[in-house]
């Protein structure tokens, strides 16, 4: 039995420029996989210790950005509620896609953000997964950042008090940080978790629907953070800001950008969160130090970059 | 070796002159001269806007650009994302941003 009906992030849709770059940039330097192309326009990749037929997918595109962003669920019945709550008292549009590689069917729900939200429970074992007899760390070693998984995804819209309660009232989250506005009448940006993670999706409020500030890879230890940054170096990648920690969740972390403008993050560490813990709170006054927690200082780059 | 050119930018109040390697964008070279806070420096990959500039002056070649931030009409005014104008020679600019 899981924590909740919701898993993890397992499936997230990008839109790049271009799929030379990309490719470079996604598969030689953060570790990715290719796992194939659905038609001319889309590209399926994993990462060396998730299970799942594939988690990331590239759709060429003349502008960056997200087109969906999916938790794998428990079962069926828990994306049947979501659904039914979402239509019913919510109103929010929801459709099915069916014929995905590798997944059954995917139910999205589209928030006031926004953004599509998808969920499925059915998907293939992917051809290369870790290691299920005698195993070990990795089948094969992994290359580049050696990115793990997925881990999450800092979304940003207008109205957000409203996404966040739909997220933990019909998903099911639980909210785990949040940063006060400066008239304490709302969140300016609510952290929420759905296992034992720091969080699985923050939600950013911003003027435009639709934006994703940043898709986060998981990487397991401070070392492989440092040696991320070697790389980003080594190659010339756009880096944001990094390596540093984060007050809120307390993860390591690099944000840097694709080629695409798209901004990605390594993330390590952090908290285990379980449901019974309390909700920590940053006033507005302190959001430097939530988000870069060693020089405190937040840079406008932060706030008004995103794709 | 071939020449670098000198960028002319002009933003708000100042003008801030950059030297510009062959290769580099106007957005590579200002960052890369202390320029890093500019305004003008977001992703410098093409996507989010931030550093859209008219190109008022001098030769350039232009690199993929989202059209999300970006219509016919700037175009065909010489308004592009800095970060994807590549200078082959001295060039000024004027510093538009992120609408």
């Amino acid at each position: 039995m899981a924590l909740t009906g919701i898993l993890r992030t397992g499936l997230v849709q990008l839109r790049v420029l271009d799929f030379e770059e990309s490719l470079v940039h996604y598969r030689d330097r953060l570790g990715l996989s290719v796992v194939g192309k659905i038609g001319e326009d889309r590209i399926m990749l994993k990462s060396f210790d998730e299970f799942d037929h594939h988690s990331l997918v590239l759709r060429r595109a003349d502008s960056p950005g997200l087109d969906f962003f999916c938790f794998k669920s428990l079962d069926k019945q828990t994306i049947d509620n979501i659904a039914k709550k979402s239509k019913e008292e919510y109103g929010y549009p929801v459709d099915v896609m069916t014929g995905h590689p590798g997944f059954g069917e995917i139910t999205f729900v589209t928030v006031p953000t926004g953004h599509k939200i998808g969920f499925y429970w059915e998907v293939e074992l992917a051809a290369v997964h870790p290691m299920l007899v005698n195993p070990h760390p990795w089948d094969k070693e992994p290359h580049g950042m050696g990115v793990a998984c997925l881990d999450h995804a800092l979304l940003c819209g207008p109205n957000q008090g409203e996404t966040v309660r739909w997220f933990t009232d019909c998903v099911g989250m639980s909210i785990t940080e949040y940063i006060s506005t400066p008239e304490g009448d709302g969140h300016i940006c609510t952290w929420l978790s759905g296992n034992t993670r720091g969080h699985d999706v923050a939600i950013l409020s911003y003027p435009e629907p639709g934006k994703i500030h940043h898709l986060s890879f998981q990487l397991q230890s401070w070392d492989e953070i440092g040696r991320a940054a070697d790389i980003m170096g080594r190659y010339n990648i756009s880096v944001d800001a990094g390596p540093m920690r984060h007050g809120i969740t307390r993860g390591q972390t690099i944000y840097f950008f694709d080629p695409s403008g798209n901004r990605n993050e390594t993330y390590a560490g952090g908290y285990e969160y379980f449901p019974d813990h309390p909700t920590r709170q940053w006033s507005a006054d302190h959001v430097g130090e939530g988000i870069f927690y060693y020089s405190k200082e937040l840079n406008e780059r932060f706030l008004s970059v995103l794709t | 070796m071939q020449r670098s050119f000198t960028l002319r930018i002009e933003s708000a109040d100042e003008v801030r002159e950059f030297i510009c390697h062959p290769g580099q964008s106007i957005v590579q070279a200002m960052a890369r001269q202390g320029a890093s806070e500019h305004p003008a420096v977001g992703c410098r990959n093409g996507g989010c806007g931030v550093c859209k500039m008219r190109v008022t002056g001098g030769e350039y070649t232009l690199g993929r650009m989202s059209l999300a931030e970006l219509n016919e009409q700037e175009r065909q005014q010489h308004i592009y994302l800095a970060c994807r104008v590549y200078p082959t020679s001295d060039l000024n600019a004027t510093f538009i941003g992120r609408k």
